[in-house]
């Protein structure tokens, strides 16, 4: 009765180690700049905050703009030049910043505050999820939780999985039964009256979704991340055609700010999805990828 | 008014007459020099070259203007209907009656009843035709057919509507075979409308009478200074072969087609270039939001399709300007952005009329409203300029204000801050975007995605295959419980390991005489398991069945009957004598464990 007790504590061992090696893989970052480049950094960024509080946003914009391009990605450098884009009334280009930073940053108050106030003055109405209690815990977690932390609670999440499926294998031995007596105590499906091996079941089937859940919005997340499939209206407005050439016909506007996801590129077009089925061409130019 | 039905009679005959005629003329009163019409239909059976006969009308000049025919069949036989149409213009005024209409067929005579017609003075309609144009030199009016380029006036202001008119008189002296073709003027420097068609008319020139069909433009000048409306033409074919009868089909004459294979000698008449003075719009008292609008009447309304929204909610705002005037060319007012809201410019749209010869129009903008605060707010009026060319005067029109009511958005309401007691809610009055952040004191740049690996992908299989280790595990102790067989199979190499090893602790102890039943007894206990058989009853020629049925090489069959010869020789024999086989208690020991493992891994596995 001894050898399933082991193997089930091995088992646990093996997978914590391995989220443990995940999860410091995850946490793995690039080399730290060097300090010359750090200097730099903080001083161009120093000098887009001054010029920001004397009113000059475009000249903001511009120092801010230029430690983008040179390579830094950092929220909070994306959060002030969005700050500024508002501020010069570029509601497009503060909706792609605001969004790069909460990509970021997904629990930082003022990237959701500022967004949510810039939503509130496009033009376009913008799309609302409707959802279900459920789907509104996963997507509460897929809202806060940046591709990384995703992984991990999916991660975590499966190995959850696999611990519950050693001890549903092993649910007729004698260790598995005395431990089982303890902890059922806290489980839904014992007060309910359900056997060991029904109740077990049943923590298998919610481990299940939720591994599949986090799973999936870690996937999407890390797609769109590396796939950069969703991108804003920056222009006043985009024409978005039936075909990716000059004639085709006109089938509706969209206006800055909008979100897009964008599907195919072709040359100079890029073809979009948007929530309710539209879809279209629009000029490569009027959007830009998150 | 005064169209009425003059008169009607029945035919003069006795009833049962087959022939009635009537008279009918329209309107009844008319001006001296205006038009009436006298119709005289005749329905009945009669000679179809039959012509009624007019009594004398010395107060009128009248003209025949066509005659039409109908046929109809019954069970009494065909009937026809025809009518004959003459236009009467008064010359003095009074009530005149015109007598008793003659109708003759074979030898009856039908007349219809006497019918009245007023004929009053208007000073205002008298030769009203060539009263309101300018005519223009050159223009010979005893042709039997011209054409006449008119403007209603030709000193303008800039945007300021003039009517150009083209006007083509027909005496009905000559045919026409084919439909007059008309290519309007080239007028630079002007925006350009088509003015409905008009209704011909008859006009009285130098004595004569003429059918006119006119055809008006209305344009715009875009600039001040002296600019041309070019001339008119209009192609037609005339019927060379002699006069023909006028026809009432004149009176669509722009829109009627003859065909196109109409005979008769090609003619084109142009119009002469007209002249036309613009003006610019006067500096003094130019109001300052004077967008350019030049028209006459206008009105401005701004509405907006909700007095009470939410902070987010779009509020769609409507100003609209409507009036006489060139609305294409306006350009839009300016709508300063109201505190509290964000506006944006949603569209344009505008619609022309042309009533009374008068362009006008209607021309909205639409707004989106985005109320930022809660609270009552008040749109301002509106104001628009424009110059009033008929007053020559600048105006300002304004429109009403407009009174909203923003309550809190949704994502509002959780903001609002009510305090215990008496006092009144925080009122909020202006949100903003949240301040910027400081400089980070340590620079993270984020990696993305990539320091997921293929190790890390690869570690995620362990936990996998501990499962399937656990399954794999829980299933052969399931087996080793319920099959005895399997069981024994699988534990045979162990037990005889472990008996193996007590022989060795039997030699360490210097028992040498019970090493070799203990070796014996491993031996044949192990085949006995891989057999699932009793090792007691076990003989040497079962094992050697066996043996052979798993494949064992006659060499390895060999060795084990060797080592149990010698354990069997050792028990029997002396004290102190050796096997048979001359081997040593450890040599049989190690040569019984070799002799398992090779059994156990090349033939009873």
């Amino acid at each position: 009765m001894r050898r399933p007790y082991v193997i089930a504590a091995i088992a646990v061992l093996v997978s914590a180690v391995s989220v443990f090696a995940a999860a410091e893989l995850v946490s793995a970052r690039p080399a730290k700049p060097s300090p010359s480049v750090a200097g730099r950094f903080r001083e161009v960024f120093a000098k887009g905050n001054a010029l920001y509080e004397q009113g000059d946003y475009a000249g903001a914009v511009e120092q801010y703009v230029s430690l983008v391009g040179a390579g830094i990605t950092d929220k909070d450098l994306y959060y002030n030049l969005a700050n500024a884009y508002y501020k010069n009334d570029d509601f497009g280009r503060a909706v792609l910043f605001y969004e790069r930073a909460r990509r970021l940053a997904p629990r930082d108050r003022d990237v959701r505050d500022n967004l949510a106030l810039v939503r509130l003055q496009l033009r376009d109405k913008q799309f609302v999820r409707d959802e279900n209690r459920l789907v509104r815990a996963v997507a509460w977690l897929h809202d806060n939780l940046n591709a990384k932390e995703m992984t991990l609670v999916g991660s975590l999440c499966y190995l959850l999985l696999c611990v519950l499926g050693i001890v549903f294998v092993f649910r007729d031995s004698a260790a598995v039964s005395a431990a089982y007596r303890w902890i059922s105590f806290v489980s839904p499906g014992r007060l309910a009256g359900l056997t060991r091996t029904q109740d077990l079941l049943l923590a298998l089937a919610v481990v299940s979704f939720l591994f599949v859940s986090t799973g999936v919005s870690a996937y999407r997340k890390t797609a769109q991340e590396s796939g950069r499939r969703v991108a804003v209206v920056v222009g006043p407005e985009a024409a978005v055609f039936s075909a990716p050439v000059e004639d085709a016909t006109l089938q509706f506007k969209i206006h800055e700010g909008t979100l897009v996801r964008i599907r195919e590129e072709r040359k100079a077009w890029v073809r979009i999805n948007l929530p309710g089925g539209l879809s279209g061409w629009v000029s490569a130019s009027a959007v830009e990828r998150v | 008014m005064a169209l009425a039905i003059a008169g009607v009679t029945l035919a003069a005959g006795a009833a049962g007459e087959d022939v009635i005629v009537k008279a009918v003329v329209e309107p009844g009163v008319v001006p001296v020099g205006g038009e009436a019409t006298l119709v005289i239909s005749v329905q009945g059976k009669f000679s179809k070259s039959s012509n009624p006969e007019l009594p004398p009308l010395e107060n009128f000049t009248v003209y025949q203007a066509g005659t039409s025919q109908s046929f109809s069949f019954g069970t009494g036989g065909s009937s026809s209907s025809l009518q004959f149409t003459y236009v009467l213009v008064p010359k003095n005024p009074g009530t005149f009656t015109i007598e008793p209409i003659r109708f003759q067929t074979g030898d009856k005579i039908y007349t219809a009843d006497p019918v009245t017609i007023e004929v009053v003075q208007s000073p205002t309609q008298v030769r009203i035709p060539e009263s309101t144009e300018k005519s223009r030199p050159g223009e010979k009016a005893d042709q039997p057919i011209f054409i006449r380029g008119t403007v209603d006036r030709d000193t303008v202001y800039v945007n300021q509507q003039v009517t150009w008119t083209l006007g083509f008189y027909t005496d009905g002296r000559l045919g026409i075979t084919r439909t007059p073709e008309y290519s309007p003027p080239a007028a630079e420097g002007f925006w350009a409308e088509e003015l409905p068609s008009q209704k011909s008319s008859y006009r009285q020139i130098q004595g004569r009478q003429y059918l006119v069909n006119e055809v008006k433009r209305a344009f715009f000048a875009s600039a001040p200074g002296k600019f041309t409306i070019g001339p008119a033409r209009v192609d037609l074919m005339i019927d060379d072969l002699g006069r023909r009868p006028r026809d009432s089909s004149f009176d669509d004459f722009f829109n009627r087609s003859f065909g196109s294979f109409g005979f008769g000698k090609p003619v084109s008449l142009n119009t002469k270039e007209i002249p036309v003075t613009v003006l610019p719009l006067p500096a003094r008292g130019r109001p300052a939001n004077f967008s350019g609008l030049v028209g006459g009447g206008l009105e401005l309304t701004l509405q907006a399709d909700k007095n009470v929204a939410q902070v987010g909610e779009p509020i769609n705002l409507t100003l609209e300007i409507r009036g006489d005037g060139n609305f294409k060319t306006m350009s839009a007012p300016e709508l300063a952005q109201p505190d509290g809201f964000k506006m944006y410019e949603s569209g344009t749209t505008s619609d022309l009329y042309k009533k009374d010869l008068i362009v006008s129009g209607r021309k909205k903008y639409e707004y989106v409203l985005i109320p930022q605060v809660e609270g009552a707010k008040t749109l301002p009026p509106v104001t628009v300029s424009y110059f009033d060319p008929a007053e020559k005067t600048y105006k300002t029109i304004q429109s009403a204000p407009i009174h909203l009511d923003v309550k809190p958005g949704t994502a509002e309401e959780g903001r609002r801050v009510v305090i215990a007691g008496s006092g009144e809610d925080i009122e909020v009055l202006g949100r903003d975007i949240n301040y910027i952040h400081p400089v980070p004191a340590v620079i993270r740049p984020w990696s993305g995605s990539d320091g997921l690996g293929v190790l890390y992908v690869a570690l995620h299989a362990l936990p996998l295959a501990a499962v399937v280790g656990a399954i794999f595990v829980e299933r052969r102790r399931k087996r080793l419980r319920s099959d005895i067989r399997f069981a024994r199979a699988s534990r045979a190499a162990r037990e005889a390991e472990k008996k193996l090893g007590e022989a060795r602790r039997l030699l360490n102890q210097g028992q040498t005489r019970e090493v070799y039943p203990a070796v014996s007894a491993a031996l044949r206990g192990y085949i006995a398991d891989k057999m699932n058989a009793s090792a007691s009853g076990l003989t040497g020629d079962d094992i050697e069945r066996f043996l052979a049925e798993k494949g064992a090489a006659a060499e390895d069959l060999e060795k084990l009957k060797a080592v149990l010869r010698t354990c069997d020789s050792a028990q029997y024999s002396p004290v102190g004598s050796e096997g048979p086989g001359g081997g040593s208690p450890a040599e049989t020991i190690e040569l019984a464990a070799e002799t398992v493992r090779v059994f156990d891994k090349r033939y009873l596995s």
